[in-house]
């Protein structure tokens, strides 16, 4: 599990860290049932407060990706299929909005564009 | 109480061997200078709890190990009871090595045979108990440099009492005269006949000064910050 | 929620200095940081709860426990380490060890050698003869031996270069693995609380400023960097202290939500960071 804070930022630390591992579960990398690094084991790696990455969790909890088991720790929770892929449907639409954008910036036209998704769509075939 | 004394001892460790030196002096000066028994006698149970109480004290104070200590698992009135007992321990240390030093490797050894009657030892329980109970309370009230200020205090009274008296011309001046009158007290003790009775209250004395002793020093302890 | 350590309406009096109302909680399981500048009141607090000065009046209770009455039974659950290590100075360092080990019940012997491992430290050489900083990690290592349930620590970090620094944090975040240990921890290098406190407490000239979680401060505390007059222009909320420059004014505020709303587009916030606080709180005490 890769998490990389930055201190920069002005989002809060443990909503960073929410956010990395949640992309992490849609993407697939971290899988269901997986085991997560205890708060504490995670606060020592990060070097950061105990609290926040219990906060970290407890919000990953209450948006029901990961589940935790009294005394054993907390695992990657099983993912409503239909869910799931409406919020990697989502992770979808938010990069073609963003190519959207730049191309309309730069004058790209509907056609120009629906040409070279078909180009690199079939690329690996 | 075991650890506690094991503690003041380790602590303490490289003071004892500068203690049996100075014992071993002592004892060599006693022997040539052929004083008095009793002068020797009130001149022991003077310097011997000055050197255990003192320099304990003074390396504490040194190393401000009574942070140390008095952070340990355990309370002042513990502290301080051990101090005393430790204090007491190391009288009769070096009371016993100097004794065994004595008979040794002294060829007349006249201190020793006398000091090893029952009422000599008492008299030195009872008049070193005096003492430390005069110098352990003084001592954690005012600290080391507090007795060190005292002392010089006495000596410049000591002084003022000389000039005062040579000038009136008098013979006989305050110092003197205390002094005179110690010495004849410990004479007094010493010249009484051993009866029971007269031992027992001795030590029954010795003991009771020691049990004033404790709970004062506790009680001024007790009141210290560090 | 179990707290550690739980003080209440501490007073101390000293000639020209006093703790007044100090009331405080660590809870069980974490790192308190106790942060303000020199003379501000940390090491009394420290000494208060270790009863090596004594207070004036208030209560301290220790794993639930009066402070004084249960003495010996709580210090035998916690380690300290000073800012000056209390050491007799020409006493080896497992003399030391042997003449205090015995006061600890819960005393490993076999855990104290792998520590003097770990740390570096040598057994035999006297104490005399190690530098500041291994002073400070014999003190860290004893305080460990006997399973210490509460560390408390004045200053560990002051006057150790940046290495050990580090060293030292990072052996206290490994310390804190273990959910029952609690940790206090008074600095005034703020830097250091930063990454592994999670409750602060800052406290200036004998009295406690607040005591909160380290999250809450560092996401709702900022400082606004704005033209001069914004504070006779307008009523900036939760201000803890301000500092007026030649070009503007910079004002340390603990509510970043409200005061944003207020303030007009050409002021920059920045997130607030220990020493910010340390640094605006003291001048508005002088302000006030």
């Amino acid at each position: 599990m890769k998490i990389i804070i930055s201190n920069a930022s002005q989002k809060p630390i443990y909503f960073q860290i929410a956010e990395q591992i949640k992309n992490q579960i849609i993407s697939g990398e971290l899988k269901e049932g997986e085991s997560l690094p205890s708060i504490r084991k995670l606060a020592q790696e990060l070097q950061i407060s105990v609290i926040t990455t219990k906060r970290a969790y407890e919000e990953l909890e209450k948006e029901g990706f990961i589940d935790t088991v009294g005394g054993k720790g907390c695992f990657v929770a099983m993912q409503n299929k239909e869910l799931l892929r409406e919020k990697k449907m989502k992770m979808v639409e938010d990069k073609l909005s963003n190519a959207v954008a730049e191309a309309k910036l730069l004058g790209v036209r509907l056609e120009e564009l629906k040409e070279m998704l078909t180009l690199l769509y079939k690329e690996d075939e | 109480m075991l650890k506690h004394i094991r503690r003041e001892l380790i602590f303490n460790q490289t003071q004892l061997y500068i203690f049996a030196g100075y014992m071993i002096i002592f004892w060599i000066w006693v022997d040539w200078q052929d004083i008095s028994f009793r002068f020797s006698l009130l001149f022991l149970s003077f310097v011997l709890p000055l050197f255990c109480a003192a320099s304990i004290q003074a390396r504490e104070e040194r190393f401000k190990a009574w942070t140390l200590n008095c952070s340990l698992p355990t309370n002042r009135k513990t502290l301080i009871l051990a101090r005393l007992v430790t204090s007491w321990l190391l009288i009769f240390a070096a009371l016993v090595f100097g004794l065994l030093f004595s008979a040794l490797f002294q060829e007349n050894p006249a201190f020793l045979s006398q000091f090893l009657e029952l009422k000599s030892l008492l008299i030195f329980l009872l008049l070193s108990s005096l003492f430390l109970a005069f110098l352990l309370p003084f001592v954690i009230r005012f600290g080391l440099s507090g007795v060190i200020i005292g002392l010089v205090a006495l000596q410049i009274l000591g002084v003022i009492t000389l000039l005062l008296t040579s000038m009136s011309g008098n013979k006989e001046n305050i110092l003197r005269s205390f002094i005179h009158s110690v010495i004849n007290a410990v004479k007094f003790l010493l010249n009484h006949d051993p009866t029971p009775a007269y031992l027992l209250l001795l030590l029954v004395s010795a003991a009771a000064i020691n049990a004033f002793n404790l709970k004062f020093s506790q009680f001024l302890f007790l009141r210290r910050d560090f | 929620m179990e707290y550690t350590v739980e003080i209440e309406n501490l007073r101390k009096e000293f000639k020209g200095f006093t703790l007044k109302d100090v009331s405080l909680r660590i809870p069980k399981g974490y790192i308190m940081g106790l942060i303000g500048p020199n003379g501000a009141g940390k090491t009394t607090i420290i000494k208060l709860i270790m009863n090596l000065i004594r207070k004036n009046s208030g209560r301290i209770l220790v794993f639930g426990k009066d402070h004084i009455r249960y003495e010996a039974e709580i210090k035998s659950r916690i380690g300290f380490v000073y800012d000056v290590p209390p050491f007799y100075e020409d006493l080896k360092l497992k003399s030391t060890a042997s003449a205090i080990a015995p006061f600890y019940p819960e005393w490993n012997q076999q855990l104290f050698l792998k520590l003097m491992d770990e740390f570096e430290l040598p057994l035999d050489k006297k104490l005399k003869k190690l530098s500041h900083g291994m002073k400070m990690k014999f003190s860290l290592c004893l305080a460990l031996s006997h399973h210490a349930d509460l560390i408390l620590m004045d200053e560990p970090t002051s006057g150790l270069d940046p290495v050990f620094r580090q060293e030292l944090l990072e052996r206290l975040s490994h310390i804190m693995l273990d959910e029952e240990k609690t940790v206090l921890f008074s600095t005034h290098i703020t830097s250091d609380l930063e990454r592994i406190a999670d409750y602060i407490t800052l406290i200036n000239n004998g009295k406690i400023l607040f005591s909160k979680a380290l999250n809450d401060v560092l996401e709702n505390w900022v400082v606004i960097k704005a033209e001069k007059d914004l504070l006779e222009k307008k009523d900036i909320p939760g201000i803890m202290g301000y500092q007026k420059t030649e070009y503007g004014i910079e004002i340390l505020t603990s509510d970043v939500k409200k005061a944003r709303t207020l303030l007009p587009s050409d002021s920059i916030t920045e997130k607030a960071s220990l020493e910010d606080i340390m640094y605006f709180t003291n001048k508005g005490d002088n302000n006030a």
